[in-house]
């Protein structure tokens, strides 16, 4: 049985909330015609959010940094939450992360600011519109930005009657937060010299606030020993070659780490790749956690 | 022969000690002769885990950009891969599973043939030059001390390779122009540039396929789309793919109009 579904964004109450998105999956072999691969800055909890509901992994669902905001939802339909923890609340009911929930009719959906990391997800069952399906920002950019009053519709599956309570399976992914960030080398590692390199990978670092899904700004603690600075002037010149999301490149400005909708040919040194799994991780720390780099061999 | 080393980590066959990559240099454009065989790659890196990179000389060249084409053909293909990403003078592949020594192996040891050829495909886009459309056909003039008749006909005349496609969707760097075109980048970017717009800078030249942000120097416009947003696949959503020949030529507003109303579609690859 399958019935229409209304989302719409209602806005939030706080002005530190960044842009949330509707994200299709991570996109394979379209990187050399200059499209990003897109997907989800958390793609274990994007996937379990789906996998609760059972949809088929990479459907599209709504990422939301920093602030929850206010959603309503309406029609019979089944929702899956994950992520960072943003004191979730359904018509005034709290919701944990990793739950899933049965809704009927018309419900409000409510998010406060973060606590736990930054990015939550929260998932539909059902269909999404053919018209958001082939729109020119899915399909060029991978996501759909979406502003206050923005609106969407559905198809819902609901195979039987409609529950008013669903099990809450698990928490879904936990990330560790203190631990350093796993990286391999990058093409230009051995450019820089031993001291340079040594001192980017004892400085500490926190997440610009200009970050985006393009790519974290890294900015060095204060204590950050000099060892780290002054890397402009070993910056050789290169001519532009091709990166991949989780690539450390490093920028007159400081190192920058790569995100889903980064370019896909870049001209900065790139110095070092996150280990798998630890670009989540990284985006879910937020601005005001320092961490380091770890270096890792491959063999 | 080409030295090759390994890197990412460590080094298994010794190549030149302490490497220094040379600096990128378009001058010497004309530096290298094509030669019958494909280049071998200078260097190969593992770049993380699930990817590899293959590097040739850093330079911007159409011998060294055919390699990079040419072993793009042969890998694309492998099991497991999933994306071959050309550049100027690299070639980014990536697989669906880690990269195994056996891989790292196989590119070492992977022959091209001697006559290696391929398709070429020959894209012939028509530009109506200055006006509306080429606000900085009059500064490009100037800076290069040519009339702006000299300045079209020196970008209309020659073949551009498409080096690679980066910056935004379907955006192809073409290269190399005429030497006596080359001129800055704008010291301030537009805010948004015209779908369409064909610009210089360096000695590249290129076509905006969407409105979007653009530091080069816009001559003219082309009316055709460069990029298809109803394909079902998304292999096609680019009239320019690396590797492609492009031909600019000169039409009058006419031509233009009609062409704008009437584009024609492009080869499906």
């Amino acid at each position: 049985m399958e019935n229409q579904v209304t989302l719409e964004y209602l806005g939030a109450a706080s002005i530190a909330s960044g842009s949330a998105k509707l994200i299709s999956g991570a996109r394979r072999g379209v990187r050399h015609l200059a499209l990003p691969s897109g997907g989800p800055v958390d793609p274990p909890s994007a996937a379990f959010a789906n996998e609760l509901l059972g949809n088929p992994p990479g459907q599209p669902l709504i990422e939301v940094p920093l602030v929850g905001g206010t959603w309503r939802i309406q029609g019979d339909c089944r929702i899956a939450l994950t992520g960072a923890d943003m004191h979730w609340e359904i018509d005034g009911q709290p919701v944990a992360p990793g739950t899933a929930r049965d809704l009927r009719d018309s419900n409000t959906l409510v998010g406060r600011a973060a606590r736990s990391a930054v990015f939550a997800y929260f998932a539909l069952n059902g269909r999404w519109s053919k018209e958001i399906l082939s729109s020119r920002e899915l399909l060029l950019g991978g996501n759909i930005k979406i502003g206050k009053s923005w609106s969407s519709n559905l198809l819902a599956c609901v195979d039987g009657a409609v529950k008013q309570q669903f099990t809450a399976p698990g928490p879904g992914p936990v990330y560790d937060m203190t631990s350093p960030i796993n990286v391999y080398p990058g093409p230009e590692w051995t450019w820089l010299s031993p001291t340079r390199r040594e001192g980017l990978l004892t400085a500490r670092y926190e997440i610009s606030t200009q970050s985006n899904r393009q790519g974290l700004r890294l900015l060095p603690q204060p204590n950050t020993p000099n060892s780290y600075r002054d890397h402009a002037s070993e910056l050789l010149q290169m001519i532009s070659s091709p990166v991949l999301p989780g690539t450390v490149q490093l920028t007159p400005a400081g190192p920058i780490i790569l995100g889903p909708d980064a370019h896909t040919v870049g001209g900065y040194p790139r110095i070092l790749m996150l280990a798998p799994g630890e670009l989540a991780r990284v985006y879910q720390f937020g601005f005001r956690r320092a961490f380091a780099f770890h270096l890792q061999d491959f063999y | 022969m080409d030295v090759i080393t390994r890197y990412g980590g460590r080094i298994y066959r010794p190549g030149p000690k302490n490497f220094t990559p040379p600096a990128p240099s378009v001058s010497n454009y004309y530096s290298f002769t094509t030669k019958p065989h494909v280049r071998k790659p200078r260097r190969i890196f593992r770049y993380g885990p699930l990817a590899v990179l293959l590097e040739w000389e850093t330079i911007i060249d159409p011998a060294v950009n055919d390699a990079v084409h040419a072993y793009r053909e042969a890998l694309a293909g492998w099991p497991h891969v999933t994306d071959c990403v050309p550049a100027y003078a690299s070639l980014m592949v990536v697989f669906d599973r880690p990269v195994r020594e056996v891989d790292m192996d196989r590119l070492f040891e992977l022959q091209m043939p001697d006559n290696w050829n391929t398709e070429n495909i020959i894209h012939h886009l028509p530009v109506l030059y200055g006006g509306e459309g080429g606000p900085d056909l009059e500064d490009v003039a100037a800076l290069t001390k040519l009339t702006k008749d000299e300045v079209i006909n020196l970008h209309c005349g020659r073949d551009y390779r498409v080096f690679q496609l980066g910056f935004s969707p379907g955006f192809g760097f073409l290269g190399v122009t005429d030497h006596r075109l080359a001129v800055p980048r704008l010291s301030t970017p537009r805010a948004s540039v015209t779908a369409g717009s064909v610009a210089i800078a360096g000695n590249q030249t290129a076509i905006y396929p969407r409105v979007s942000p653009g530091g080069w120097r816009i001559v003219g416009r082309c009316p055709l789309p460069m990029l298809n947003e109803n394909v079902a696949h998304l292999g096609n959503l680019s009239r320019l793919a690396a590797g492609d020949t492009v031909r600019f030529t000169r039409v009058n507003d006419r031509k233009f109009t009609h062409l704008l109303q009437n584009p024609a579609a492009w080869k499906i690859r």
